[in-house]
């Protein structure tokens, strides 16, 4: 009997955490379930094929997650890390996708989509390095910032830059990686290490 | 990860040079020549550039510069009286120059802060209501994939939790067009007398029936605090600062309710022992649709103290915050009194 793949599920709503257990076990996967982002580092240990994890939550969010793990895992690479995250449109969604993308899904989830892009993360691997992306220094304090929830406004305050500057910076950075929203920006960064968030 | 230093100085430094400038040029023209005192106006002008313009103080400075000009001078051929009304033309023309340039900045600011609302506008709503809706249209498409094998019990289940998740983007709606209602004045308040003393009872009674397992401590005054006021509103105030101790403080967290009076207010305190906010947070708290750093992975919508604070501002009160991070919040409200009231 092959073993059923090991899904390991962050994710801090219990609605959508019934949810994504229900139709990974139909699917013939092994959900492994974490209700926060503490929890998911600790749950790492079980070894799973793949992680997905929710961007929004108490205690550790999504990219303080993946930096733990990334400090305390070097396999990390090899395996596949998608997020989910609330914050962006169907038509901001889409448009990732067309650009192909597909490090983040969007909620509300459409579990059939996810359940496809699990399936081609995991027969394909984790994604090949794509070619050089570089941040300047200034471009990575701001996007530090954004990972960290903080709005142009706050960000302007805390890097003594107009708020002007900092969506100019923002705007650039989404536009050279080809995402839809900040926070997939940060996502972007964040997975390939260029942030620490 | 490294720290800019502030940027800010290079543009005043570039302004108090132009002033030192124009104040030598001024002296060392003749003294008729008062219209250089119109230069001045340019590096009031130019503060716009500046992080935080500054222009009201920049006149300030042109005004004594202008003065210790025509002082350090020798006698104008054109008589005193003369230079002397030039000089408060051109006083009068910096004043008016920096007014200008203050509500430009005034505008331009607020025209921000409307935008940064909106921005987190759509945060909270894109947030709070794609959460809902992956339960909706999740459990949808399992009833659509289950529909004939599932079991009269699981399938009321499962329509309950997409009615609650329904209920739940329904009543984030309604919260947001309450405060917008509120916030444009567009709310009638009814006035009358409110007892505070039984609203806080019925408020006690009625908030651990629904929270079960906490307890909400009630100190009361013993004279009875009436105020003048809609009382529906009240109520909704203080349940709003309750339910946010409630809800950020855990299960065994002391909540208490407290009601004493003051010269002319009643004063409503709210104390718990929750995670408190960082003082960046609490600058911000009351801004519409603002979320503090605490309150990640917390289902809200950013918006119940911004209610409060309406409130009170419609019943001409005042509100006060206290917060240390890991310490707890503390937050009082003083109502006027009602006088006609308090005498009977």
């Amino acid at each position: 009997m092959i073993l059923a793949q090991k899904i390991l599920c962050i994710e801090d709503d219990p609605g959508t955490m019934e949810l994504l257990v229900e139709v990974l076990t139909e699917e013939g996967f092994n959900p492994v379930v974490a209700c926060d982002g503490i929890d998911g580092v600790r749950k790492f240990g079980e070894h799973p094929d793949a992680i997905l994890c929710d961007v929004d939550m108490p205690a550790m969010n999504g990219f303080g997650v993946l930096q733990a793990l990334r400090r305390s895992a070097n396999q990390l690479r090899t395996i596949p890390f998608l997020f989910i995250t609330a914050y962006g449109s169907r038509a901001n969604h889409l448009n990732a996708r067309r650009l192909g993308c597909d490090d983040f899904i969007s909620k509300p989830l459409d579990f059939e989509l996810l359940v496809a892009i699990l399936r081609s993360r995991l027969t394909h691997g984790a994604k090949a390095e794509p070619p050089q992306f570089l941040l300047t220094d200034r471009e990575r304090e701001i996007l530090t910032w954004v990972s960290r929830g903080k709005s142009s406004r706050d960000i302007g305050v805390l890097a003594k830059l107009s708020e002007r500057t900092v969506n100019f910076h923002v705007n650039n950075i989404i536009q050279r990686l080809g995402v839809a929203t900040r926070v997939q920006a940060a996502i972007r960064c964040a997975l390939r290490g260029l942030i620490d968030p | 990860m490294r720290i800019y230093k502030p940027r800010a100085s290079l543009m005043g430094a570039v302004l108090w040079t132009l002033l030192a400038a124009i104040f030598l040029f001024d002296i060392f023209t003749p003294p008729e020549n008062v219209a250089i005192c119109m230069a001045y106006t340019v590096p009031i002008f130019m503060s716009l550039f500046e992080m935080r313009p500054r222009a009201l103080f920049y006149a300030s400075i042109t005004t004594v510069l202008s003065g210790l000009g025509w002082l350090v001078q020798s006698e104008a051929a054109i008589g005193e009286v003369l230079v002397a009304s030039n000089l408060l033309v051109a006083i009068v023309f910096q004043w008016l120059v920096a007014i200008l340039v203050r509500l430009q900045t005034q505008r331009f600011n607020d025209a921000l802060e409307r935008a940064e609302t909106q921005r987190r506008l759509v945060n909270v709503l894109s947030h709070e209501v794609g959460t809902a809706l992956t339960v909706v249209t999740g459990q949808a498409s399992r009833l659509v994939k289950l529909s004939a094998q599932l079991e009269p019990s699981n399938l009321k289940q499962r329509a309950e939790k997409i009615r609650d998740a329904a209920l739940r983007i329904d009543m984030i709606i309604d919260r947001i067009r309450f405060a917008s209602f509120l916030g444009d004045g567009s709310i009638s308040i009814e006035r009358g007398a409110v007892n505070l003393h039984t609203l806080l009872r019925q408020l006690k009674e009625q908030l651990e029936d629904e929270n079960r397992g906490r307890t909400i401590e009630l100190d009361l005054c013993e004279e009875p605090q009436v105020v003048n006021g809609d009382e529906v509103m009240i109520r909704q105030m203080i349940e709003n600062v309750i339910l946010n101790s409630v809800k950020y403080s855990d299960t065994l967290g002391r909540i208490s309710v407290s009601l004493t009076r003051r010269v002319g207010v009643a004063r409503i305190a709210v104390v718990d022992q929750g995670s408190g906010m960082s003082e960046y947070d609490l600058a911000r708290v009351i801004d519409p649709f603002y979320r503090g750093e605490n309150s990640r992975g917390v289902s809200g919508t950013g918006i119940g103290l911004y209610i409060v604070q309406q409130i009170v501002k419609a019943h001409k009160g005042l509100i006060s915050i206290e917060s240390a991070l890991g310490v707890g919040t503390k937050v009082a409200i003083d109502l006027p009194q009602s006088t006609k009231l308090a005498q009977t």
